[in-house]
């Protein structure tokens, strides 16, 4: 009989030495923490060295882990504070200059039907504006969308209130409005 | 006309949280508001980049488990790891109530101490680097492998040979690899020195270019981690030509000196794996007696001999599928714990019983007798080859399969990859589905990057096996390739369950199966016509594809059809050409896909644009990356 486990029976087995169960785990996980590392960084490289570095983190401090928190909220924990080290090395601004450089991130004109066609090439400019948003609102913008997640999650990961959270989101969204308004303003008409 | 709403009216109505007849309102108003349209626009763009997914490589775990240390949570050591929490801070109280104690008692050392601390700092040239600063963590952590220094260099502080000398290593030394960085063109290793060579080095880390190390090293194996190509390495036996009335201990030594210090012990029988021989010494690795001591170590040549058939030796190895029983008896039990998982596994060979052995491990000293016939003491006429690519039972391999099918505790759903269709099978189905699976005919085997995209048939049927309760995480998948064929794509951490699969063995990658299994598929979710000409997955039909100068038929036709279809975005209407279609867009590729009964297609792809069969198409993606996708890996 095949058993396939949870989170908490992998996270068991493999602290008992059992590779296969951290495998069934990284397997689970690894492409959520690779698509949120690479909206934060918008790099693949560095991207999958980041992943690299959470999930070698994650077992090396398997041991550490409890249950008061979800597993996925402790490894998205895990990868913001990667990120959050490879941010300060860096100290400049994460570039970007095409959203084509990260094609897995694109956003199709089939993904956004509700917009109507000639806005669809200003996807680039909303990327660069999220990208120029502070890196703990971007974070929480990012978190917002990963399914599941609620404010107190949100809240967990960055290290703050469950308010603070939905207030970093928000101002986020305004900025990227107020910005993306603002330098359209003196764009000619589309045609319809 | 004045716009009464705000930014925020915008992103609630983005989030969907608007009562009814407020949204009916917000609707109307953004198609005819320039600047809620953009806002709106903007908010949408971020829901889309926000949710998307995006998937690592398909081998992305396997390089996390090269890089992990898999003893780390060994039986032994979990003990450990459940204090740490407790111990680490009772651990720091009791040293900080030390350091107070002993500060209280040569306090006036202490002050003479702090007051030279002081005046050397302020003189900095002089003071040299604090070498107690704890080496930074590398990028990639690495199987532990022990080897030794085949070039006289110096331990780095980091990795690089600016940075300052940490210790001498002369020819010889053995090293325990723990970490990888790339630098510059170079690639350095984090080391430390197995054992402690001089006991203020013991420990302590510092960094090795890679070309200074013998590349011949491996990692320990054990009775749970041991491969055949390393087993067969084992093919020397200690030797002892000096006549004694007793075994005596012959020993391993840290540099090929035998004024060095010893490193561990052998004897005569002990079987052996020569890392790298010189004249006079030989840099060996010995298998796991139970005992703590290094199993890396240099030893005098004339201790050494070829193993041959018959030979009397302390080890062994033991091959999967060998019962091991509780006593020297056909009838006996099987012993669970010494129950192979790969391969093979070494084994350390106590007394005989008539046609027993009594054989132990390093983790299981209890013991367990097997039939002395069925140990390996010397490769020397072993079908190596046998033991690695065991002969598969077709009809256990269909069992398995539909077990599988059955009993898969995740979601297992049936995906149309071509056009975008997926059902989530429910009990009745996967019993359907398993039971049409009534014979496997055949087994290929392949060495090479599969892509699924070249030998799926339309529609690209996929039973995609889930984790958990989501069909976004697959563990792992079957392929429909043609009428009665599949392509399986089994991992590593399901060989157990289909018992002749392992990591040396060339990948099973088809199998043909009976038609009905396929048609069962089928009809589970039956595939969409592509015989119009304006369906994409039209060109699948196609006899023959030219491209690159070259060309291509069958699994070729399907790999470059879904290959553009990867870049392929919306038609661009006759009014907006002329906007979207710039006349100095650069040709990147292009393909003709030819056709029995029907005019070929054409396809020229741009940096700016698709024409695909005189219609425009705007582009998904970077389309320089489209050969790359072609003709990266098999074409």
């Amino acid at each position: 009989m095949i058993e396939l486990d949870t989170d908490e029976i992998l996270i068991s087995n493999a602290l008992k030495g059992d590779m296969d169960s951290f495998s069934n785990l990284v397997l689970k996980y690894k492409n959520r923490i690779y698509t949120f590392l690479l909206k934060m960084t918008l790099s693949k490289e560095d991207a999958e060295e980041l992943s690299q570095e959470v999930f070698i983190s994650i077992y090396k401090n398997l041991y550490r882990y409890n249950n008061t928190w979800s597993f996925s909220t402790w490894i998205y924990r895990i990868a913001a504070n990667s990120f959050n080290n490879f941010y300060k090395k860096r100290k400049r601004a994460l570039k970007f200059d095409d959203i084509h450089d990260i094609s897995d991130i694109s956003c199709s004109f089939e993904d956004c039907p509700e917009v109507i066609y000639e806005m669809r090439e200003n996807y680039s400019q909303v990327v660069s504006l999220i990208n120029q948003l502070k890196p703990d609102q971007k974070m929480a913008l990012i978190l917002k969308h990963v399914k599941g997640f609620s404010y107190k999650e949100i809240g967990r990961i960055l290290g703050i209130s469950s308010e603070a959270a939905r207030m970093k989101v928000q101002r986020a969204k305004e900025s990227i409005c107020r910005k993306f308004t603002k330098s359209n303003e003196r764009s000619p008409q589309y045609e319809m | 006309m004045k716009c009464n709403y705000s930014i925020e009216d915008i992103i609630n109505y983005a989030e969907n949280v608007l009562p009814e007849e407020s949204k009916a309102e917000m609707e109307q108003h953004i198609k005819s508001c320039e600047k809620c349209k953009k806002a709106y626009a903007a908010m949408v763009f971020t829901e889309k980049f926000s949710s998307k997914e995006a998937p690592a490589g398909d081998d992305f775990h396997l390089k996390i488990l090269d890089h992990l240390d898999k003893k780390r949570y060994e039986k032994n050591k979990a003990v450990l790891f459940k204090i740490r929490s407790v111990l680490k801070p009772a651990i720091a109280v009791a040293a900080c109530f030390v350091v107070l104690m002993t500060s209280f008692m040569y306090r006036e050392q202490v002050g003479e101490f702090v007051s030279d601390t002081y005046k050397a700092i302020s003189n900095k040239e002089d003071v040299p680097d604090n070498e107690d600063e704890p080496v930074p963590e590398p990028i990639y952590n690495v199987v532990p492998t022990k080897t030794a220094i085949i070039t006289p260099c110096s331990g780095k502080k980091e990795p690089g040979e600016q940075y300052k000398d940490v210790i001498d290593l002369p020819y010889g030394s053995i090293i325990q690899i723990s970490g990888m960085r790339n630098h510059n063109d170079n690639r350095w290793y984090l080391t430390s020195l197995v054992p402690g060579r001089q006991e203020s080095y013991a420990g302590k880390l510092f960094w090795i270019n890679i070309e200074n190390t013998d590349p011949n090293g491996i990692s320990s194996i054990s009775f749970e981690n041991c491969r055949v190509s390393e087993a067969s390495t084992f093919n020397h036996v200690v030797i002892d030509k000096v006549d004694k009335p007793v075994l005596r201990d012959i020993y391993l030594y840290s540099l090929p000196d035998a004024v060095s210090d010893t490193v561990a012990y052998v004897r005569e029988g002990d079987l052996i794996r020569i890392q790298r021989q010189d004249a006079e010494w030989s840099l060996v690795n010995r298998l796991p007696d139970g005992t703590d001591s290094s199993d890396i170590g240099w030893i005098k040549n004339e201790n050494l001999a070829l193993c041959k058939k018959d030979m009397k030796t302390n080890q062994g190895f033991i091959v999967k599928n060998i019962l091991v029983l509780g006593s020297p008896n056909e009838n006996s039990s099987p012993l669970e714990s010494f129950k192979v998982k790969g391969q093979i596994a070494p084994v350390i060979l106590g007394e005989t019983n008539g046609d027993w052995t009594f054989i132990t491990t390093k983790s299981n000293p209890v013991g367990g007798w097997v039939k002395t016939k069925d140990i390996i003491t010397s490769f020397e006429g072993v079908d190596t080859h046998t033991i690695i690519n065991p002969p598969i039972d077709k009809a256990d391999f269909a069992e398995k399969i539909r077990n599988e099918i059955a009993q898969w505790e995740g979601i297992l759903s049936i995906n149309a990859y071509d056009t975008g269709n997926q059902i989530t099978l429910n009990t009745s189905q996967r019993e359907m589905l398993a039971n049409s699976l009534t014979s496997l005919d055949d087994i290929e085997f392949f060495d090479g990057g599969i892509s699924n995209d070249r030998e799926a048939v339309y529609p690209f049927y996929c039973i995609d096996f889930n984790f958990g309760a989501s069909t976004n995480s697959i563990a792992y998948n079957f392929i429909v390739a043609g009428d009665d064929k599949l392509v399986v794509n089994i991992p590593s951490f399901r060989y157990d369950h289909y018992g002749f699969l392992n990591d040396e063995r060339i990948p099973v990658r088809f199998i043909k199966v009976n038609k009905e299994f396929v048609d069962a598929i089928k009809s589970l979710l039956p595939p969409p016509s592509n015989t119009a000409r304006d369906n994409f997955n039209f060109l699948l039909n196609a006899q023959k594809v030219l491209v690159s100068g070259g060309e291509g038929t069958g699994p070729q036709v399907y790999k470059c059809a879904r290959a553009i279809k990867k870049y392929l975005g919306n038609e661009i209407k006759t009014e907006l050409i002329p906007r979207y279609v710039p006349n100095d867009a650069k040709e990147i590729t292009s393909f003709e896909f030819i056709f029995s009964g029907s005019s070929p297609i054409k396809i020229v792809v741009t940096d700016k644009y698709i024409l695909y069969d005189e219609k425009y198409y705007t582009l998904k993606g970077n389309p320089e990356n489209i050969l790359a996708e072609l003709f990266a890996g098999y074409f």
